[in-house]
């Protein structure tokens, strides 16, 4: 089966200005993400804050248009936004908020906002289509006559999901779609995405900091770092014996009964997308960084057990070394 | 209303939440009549004025009105010139409101026009805007006003856009931040996203929800509009004579507050009736529009 949704080198720029006449300093948001996704399958996309996960999401979603690179869905490339093709596309990709409140309007009805896709995009709808819609999220019918803010945080997103299952679209971008919830919600929501994907054989771009989360829904994983990707592959592999240092440390911060105090403690500031490191972005943080580290970007390539890393030392192609002295972080800037 | 629908839930939550059917408050009832009153003279103004406006009764100058020891003749007493009070006042109300409402409706249009165009294109288009707002803020209006009657002449429909331009930065500074903020994160970036256009987005969403702000400032602008236009028509760059307005009634009627101030009076109560009616209404409105308040 051919893939879905394809990115290839995915570059992202962002123009920042220090005060008023301040130099622009260039943002390198993403920095050449490629990642592909089938039909009815699930990618979980990890890191921390400011990595450029959500912007991958906007990317592959055509909400902006990349400065390199391109997408292709469903073996065509994004018409521009805006554009009447891309709003008919719109019913094929979709998009799941981390603020289900701030995302939906507090003026209209559950019924009328979940029906609206239908309307946008021309077709007739009736409130029994409507009531199994909502039905189909776990939502009652009589829920379509609430307002947005009458309802609990569960179930507005809940109506989310409806808003966005309304056209059957076959890509599903969910940021963050639970990290507003609560621990016991954030379950529910899970299993009903879950659900939602075998019933429809929808595909998910899974976007969490919550790696337990990304463990539970996704099929592949991948893990993010300063605009780029680092590590990818099986979550089990990838979240038990990670290979990447970056990954390990995140890994390691799962809290865990078992493995008291072997938490891998970072060193250094968290990554500034305005001052990359030269060679790998993680270098000045990493525990087993040597000299080559710092002067060659390492590429992400498969190893030997089909997953695919970023990184010299996983690689085996340079012996790990012992970290680099902080000092190098200045330079590079 | 949580605690009631907690006492009978499973019976209730089937069915859709009962909205709220309270009675009109007493204040709005009567913001409600009074504008009623004043829109049907306004528009009834040709047949029920008693005399023309220009009539003059030089016997029954300064006439006091009839509950101040005058006649039936002459309800509310006449002016310097023997004009009947109440003709010119109905007539002042028909042309004071026809430029409050036509101005604080153009300039509402304008500036929402202009804050949604500079929110959707960004860039260029809202550098423009906000430079053109900021021009309007800065300028004092009534030298923009001197200069376009000046230049253009004096006609009512020219005095009703002129009126129409004071005040549209304000919509426009609010129509444009609502709609930045509705758009960078939020209903806006979602419905965008379902694949609705521009048309929909704002028509349909942006305009409602932040119509509950956009009508405070409209009745807020109400009676500046009026009490504008009073003064514009007291420099003779307004209504000029031998039309009326109210505001022009009561800059004339200045010069005889001590002998005569019921040529004053009348004008001034409907003025002040007028705008607190609007002011109630507007309130009351935005409360209804409101689905959260409710």
């Amino acid at each position: 089966m051919s893939a879905l949704l394809k990115a290839e080198g995915l570059v992202r720029r962002y123009e920042m200005r220090r005060g008023w006449f301040g130099r622009p300093v260039e943002v390198r948001a993403l920095d050449g993400v490629s990642l592909t996704l089938e039909h009815g399958r699930t990618l979980g996309l990890v890191g921390e804050s400011g990595c450029g996960k959500s912007t991958t999401g906007r990317l592959v979603l055509g909400l902006e248009t990349p400065d390199e690179g391109r997408v292709t869905f469903e073996e065509q490339p994004l018409p521009a936004p805006g554009t009447a093709e891309w709003r008919r596309l719109r019913s094929r990709m979709q998009m799941v908020y981390q603020d289900p409140l701030g995302a939906m309007d507090r003026r209209l009805s559950i019924g009328a906002q979940v029906a609206e896709p239908w309307k946008i995009h021309g077709r007739q709808t009736s409130p029994e289509q409507v009531a199994a819609l909502l039905r189909s999220v776990g939502l009652r019918p009589d829920h379509a006559a609430h307002y947005p803010h009458e309802l609990s945080g569960g179930q507005r997103q809940r109506a989310v999901l409806a808003r966005a299952l309304a056209t059957d679209p076959a890509l599903l971008v969910c940021d963050e779609p639970i990290s507003a919830l609560d621990v016991s919600i954030q379950a529910q929501v899970m299993n009903l995405l879950s659900e939602i994907q075998a019933e429809r054989g929808v595909a998910l771009l899974f976007i969490s900091h919550d790696l337990r989360a990304v463990r539970q829904m996704s099929h592949r994983v991948a893990v993010m770092y300063l605009g780029r990707i680092v590590e990818e592959g099986e979550p089990d592999a990838v979240l038990h014996d990670p290979a990447h240092p970056y990954a390990r440390a995140l890994v390691s911060a799962i809290p865990h009964p078992q493995r008291r105090g072997r938490r891998i403690v970072l060193q250094g500031d968290p990554p500034n997308p305005a001052a990359r490191p030269a060679g790998c972005a993680f270098h000045p943080r990493c525990p087993v960084a040597s000299a080559r580290c710092a002067a060659e970007i390492p590429v992400l390539k498969p190893r030997a057990d089909g997953r695919l890393v970023a990184c010299h030392v996983a690689h085996g192609e340079i012996p790990a070394g012992s970290g680099l002295p902080a000092p190098t972080l200045a330079k590079a800037a | 209303m949580s605690d009631a629908t907690m006492n009978t839930a499973p019976a209730q939550a089937v069915l859709p939440p009962r909205r709220k059917q309270a009675g009109l408050p007493p204040l709005v009832v009567f913001a409600l009549v009074w504008i009623a009153l004043m829109l049907g003279v306004a528009l009834l103004a040709e047949w029920i004025t008693p005399y023309s406006i220009t009539a003059l009764d030089l016997r029954s100058r300064l006439a006091p009105p009839a509950f101040m020891g005058g006649t039936w003749a002459h309800p509310l007493g006449t002016d310097e010139l023997g004009r009947d009070v109440l003709s010119r006042l109905i007539v002042s109300i028909r042309i004071s409101l026809l430029i409050a409402f036509g101005a604080a409706l153009l300039s509402a249009v304008i500036g929402v026009t202009m804050g949604f165009l500079a929110a959707h294109f960004r860039g260029l288009v809202e550098q423009a805007v906000l430079a053109l707002v900021d021009f309007q803020a800065a300028m004092p209006f009534l030298i923009l006003a001197l200069s376009v009657l000046a230049f253009l002449g004096n006609s009512l429909a020219l005095f009703v856009c002129l009126l129409g331009l004071h005040g549209w930065e304000r919509y426009a500074r609010i129509a444009r931040g609502l709609a930045v903020s509705a758009g960078a994160q939020g209903y806006a970036a979602a419905v965008k996203q379902l694949g609705a256009t521009p048309w929909r987005i704002y028509g349909h969403h942006v305009l409602p929800n932040i119509a509950s702000t956009l009508i405070v400032s409209m009745t807020l602008a109400f009676p500046e509009i009026i009490l504008l236009e009073s003064g514009l028509s007291f420099l003779g760059l307004g209504v000029q004579p031998p039309q009326t307005s109210l505001g022009n009634m009561v800059g004339y009627g200045r010069e005889y507050l001590t002998r005569a101030p019921w040529i004053l009076l009348s004008p001034s109560a409907v003025i002040v009736l007028t705008t607190l009616s609007v002011s109630l209404l507007g309130d009351w409105l935005r409360d209804r529009l409101d689905p959260t308040l409710r």
